[in-house]
């Protein structure tokens, strides 16, 4: 893979940004977290309940503003028109700080910077009630959700990529496995009666069904080729009076069509974690809305 | 520039016209096609500059012929104004051929030195001359001259020789035209006839090894030679050469090649250079890039100027590039899915090719290239009659109904905060608004910068506009790039792309030497 190693070279030098790998950022924010809570650096002594919950807050609404600049077009067109209007030195650096590349580091250190106030703001508060422990359950999951979401973002693509033949786009895999079920049912045209029914009995079967996701995530997880197993047993079944030229070729049907199962699950695995990641972001803005309101209803301000 | 169009009466223009050799021998009926065609073919027309206005700039990809009618131009010093002309165009003499015939840009500053009246013939236009058949020879003949000595003057190589020395050459020059790929320009082994330099487009070079095996060693572009090796070694080809699209290259035969060397010995120096360069780069040339060369050649993605590269190994699959094309252009004009080289997707996006077929598709002239390469279209002057997107060989390009396509050309004029877009039509046309108002996505438009056609030109409004990635041109950022965010889509040129592999060399190389010269 020299060539390819070449070509990777070239692309780096010209890529503008400088981040690396994500997780390897991850590593980075988790580290000054750690050695900030070792430091045991407390905010100022002035600050009670009130500024930490409004200083947490204001991370947490950072984190999510990632959100708006990535789905919401009108906010980006904004920040380019003005942008543009910026003498071209400072709006060359403006547009490379709206990178949604640079959004997405700034935002794993918002997600993880959040502890800080938080830590905070809890050994001001005054004992946690069910909500309060549900809240930071919440966050906890938030932070697995985050981090787990790092790890697939950034290790995921490559184990997709390392297996031969597979779809870049979620949407093209239905109509290639639809291609794969046809040039497989032409295969068998004028073959014998006992080779068409091993077809039907051993083929068709998985042509037409899904593998169990769990046992491709697994694949995915263990770093396993998930088809071996499969294409084993066929070259055992193969018919006797059979050409086997013709097996072979039903048998790379099949390692195809599982392929791209497997691939869909990665790619659904992909997309997937997000709409996790979200569903917690909802939670959270939910319960700190009515830990917001208790805590002005009881305490007041 | 701030030429006017100059109103002139056909038969004081063909008056004028006259004086052009070229086309002295023009029939009646090829006169009347001419005169007509004037008011219809954009950009066609007479031209008024006053005295020291420029009337083509160095670089500039403005691709038409132009014929001094009145008055008088020459070609400035662009670095030094104040130095004397290099060459002087009177009444009825011709220039701009090779933009005009070629594609190419400018290749120097043309100022007028008095009041200068001229005729522009654009490059789709051409045919109103080519009819006939003195103008067409003749014009190739000048086009010949100029592109040998445009091209001596812009390679390095050649950059000693004197003016009388390429006088002596030229006759010794041939301008050879391919428009196919895969045509042999020398082949292996065969007797060496003479040496070449690639004046456009793109050869590659195909070495048949001892082991009978064939490896593309490298491709040459414009300002390249080849052919030294037979003649200054053995009399035979050491490696064949293929076209890889359409090219153009100038052949000096043997003779003139030698005559070359004779006198001087520093050219044949350096060529012997090159040579021992390319026997070194058949050791390097592995099996495997020797495939990954000729699929990349086959597929453009040597030939683009600008191609959109997805790290397979970084995409997650998010399709916010896609997401972010579309909010910007109305439809996406990038599909993720494309030609894999290893851990590399180039999706189906316009490559902006060396040999834009797009562009010579376009009767109107509106397919254009920017000085830095991109291709993009000029919207006034678009019909919406759809040739580009049939000519396209990578089907990137798409037409899109008029609606969604105003709407999103106002919304880009809206984030400018300017009329660099096309501009709509007159009715959809809004008050322009305060700074608040614009912020808040009300604004539509600030007052136009540059002249709105009248009502009555603006009447044909076609139903739908071909769209194609153009670098986002006129943004100050490329969406698909912008709004990745795991920074695996990237804009690279091909040769940025193989610079590690040393088989093509960047444009950047020619227009350096294009500077020096
Ligand atoms: C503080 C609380 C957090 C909030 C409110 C939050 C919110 C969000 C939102 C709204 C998105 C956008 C989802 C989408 O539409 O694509 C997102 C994506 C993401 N978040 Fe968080 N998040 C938080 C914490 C974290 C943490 C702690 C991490 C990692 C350690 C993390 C990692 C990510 C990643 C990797 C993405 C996907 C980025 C992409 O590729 O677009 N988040 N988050
Ligand atoms: S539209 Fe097609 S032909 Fe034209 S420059 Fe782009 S890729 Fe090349
Ligand atoms: S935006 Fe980036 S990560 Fe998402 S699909 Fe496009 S190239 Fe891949």
């Amino acid at each position: 893979m020299e060539a390819q190693g070449a070509l990777g070279a070239s692309i780096d030098a010209v890529r503008r940004t400088p981040q690396g790998r994500l997780s390897v950022w991850l590593a980075g924010c988790l580290a000054a977290l750690v050695a900030f809570y070792l430091s045991g650096f407390r905010h100022p002594p002035g600050w009670g309940s009130l500024r930490t919950g409004c200083l947490t807050l204001a991370v947490f609404a950072l984190a999510a503003l990632y959100r708006v600049r990535k789905r919401w077009t009108w906010w980006d067109l904004r920040t380019m028109w003005f942008g543009a209007r910026l003498p071209a030195r400072l709006g060359g650096w403006w547009r490379r700080a709206d990178r949604l590349e640079t959004w997405r580091h700034v935002h794993i250190a918002a997600g993880l910077g959040v502890m800080i106030p938080l830590w905070w703001h809890i050994q001001e508060g005054a004992g946690a009630s069910r909500l309060e422990i549900v809240l930071l359950a919440i966050v906890g999951l938030l932070l697995v959700s985050g981090v787990s979401g790092v790890l697939i973002q950034d290790f995921l693509p490559h184990a997709m990529r390392i297996r031969p033949g597979y779809e870049v786009r979620l949407e093209d895999i239905e109509g290639a496995l639809h291609d794969l079920y046809v040039e497989a049912e032409e295969a068998i045209l004028g073959r014998p009666e006992a080779f068409v029914q091993t077809y039907l009995r051993d083929i068709r079967p998985l042509m037409l069904g899904s593998p169990r996701s769990a046992a491709l995530l697994w694949a995915t997880l263990t770093g396993s080729d998930p088809t071996t197993a499969v294409t084993d047993r066929l070259a055992h079944r193969q018919p006797e009076t059979s050409d086997p030229a013709a097996w072979e070729r039903l048998t790379k049907l099949v390692e195809r069509k599982l392929r791209l199962d497997h691939n869909r699950v990665n790619l659904r695995l992909s997309r997937g974690w997000v709409s996790a990641h979200l569903v917690l972001v909802v939670l959270l803005a939910v319960l700190v809305s009515f830990h917001i309101a208790g805590a002005l209803y009881f305490a007041g301000l | 520039m701030t030429a006017q169009s100059a109103a002139t009466a056909p038969d004081e223009l063909w008056r004028l016209l006259q004086q052009c050799d070229a086309l002295r021998t023009f029939s009646e009926r090829e006169r009347e096609a001419l005169l007509t065609a004037i008011p219809h073919e954009p950009g066609m027309g007479v031209r008024r500059f006053a005295a020291r206005e420029l009337i083509c700039r160095k670089g500039e990809y403005e691709l038409s012929l132009c014929i001094v009618l009145e008055g008088c131009a020459a070609v400035v010093n662009d670095v030094d104004p104040a130095l004397p002309p290099t060459a002087i165009f009177m009444p009825g003499s011709i220039f701009g051929e090779l933009g005009a015939m070629r594609g190419r840009p400018r290749s120097s500053d043309v100022a007028a030195l008095a009041p200068t009246l001229v005729f522009f013939v654009p490059r789709h236009a051409l045919k109103y001359l080519e009819v006939n058949e003195y103008a067409r020879n003749l014009l190739a003949e000048r086009y010949r001259e100029h592109a040998v000595r445009a091209m001596m003057h812009q390679v390095d190589l050649f950059a000693a020789l004197p003016r009388e020395f390429i006088d002596r050459l030229i006759p010794h020059c041939r301008i050879e035209r391919h428009d196919l790929r895969g045509v042999p320009v020398v082949q292996q082994g065969a007797e060496g006839t003479g040496f070449y330099i690639v004046l456009d487009g793109f050869v590659q070079v195909v070495r048949q090894r001892d082991d009978q095996q064939n490896r593309v060693l490298a491709y040459l572009r414009e300002g390249e030679c080849f052919g030294e090796m037979s003649l200054l070694g053995s009399g035979f080809a050491w490696a064949s050469v293929l076209t890889a699209g359409k090219c153009e290259l100038i052949k000096i035969d043997k003779d003139g090649f030698r005559e070359l060397c004779r006198d001087f010995p520093a050219v044949e120096q350096r060529l012997r250079e090159v040579i021992a360069r390319r026997q070194e780069q058949e050791n390097r040339v592995t099996a495997e890039l020797s495939e990954l060369l000729e699929k990349s050649g086959q597929l453009g993605i040597i030939q683009a100027e600008a191609l959109l590269v997805m790290d397979l190994d970084r995409c997650t699959g998010c399709d916010n590039c896609v997401s972010a094309c579309e909010s910007l252009h109305g439809r996406s004009r990038l599909i993720r899915n494309g030609v894999q080289i290893g851990q590399y997707l180039v999706p189906a996006a316009c490559r902006h090719c060396d040999d834009p077929k797009c562009m010579n598709a376009c009767p109107t002239g509106a397919v254009r290239r920017r000085a830095e390469g991109e291709i993009y279209f000029d919207y006034e002057a678009c019909i919406g009659c759809g040739n580009c997107a049939i000519a396209c060989p990578f089907d990137t390009i798409m037409m899109i109904d008029t609606p969604v396509f105003d709407a999103a050309q106002a919304r880009k004029s809206a984030i400018m905060g300017r009329e660099f877009f096309r501009p709509p039509a007159p009715e959809s046309r809004e008050e322009p608004v305060g700074l608040l108002g614009q912020l808040l996505g009300r604004g539509r438009r600030k007052p136009l910068t540059r002249p709105q056609p009248a009502p009555a030109e603006a009447t044909h409004v076609p139903s739908s506009y071909p769209i194609k990635c153009d670098l986002c041109d006129g943004l100050p950022f490329m969406g698909c790039v912008h709004s990745c965010p795991t920074g695996a889509a990237m804009r690279i040129e091909a040769a940025e792309l193989f610079a590690n592999l040393h088989v093509v060399t960047s444009r950047a190389h020619v227009r350096r030497v294009e500077e020096a010269g």
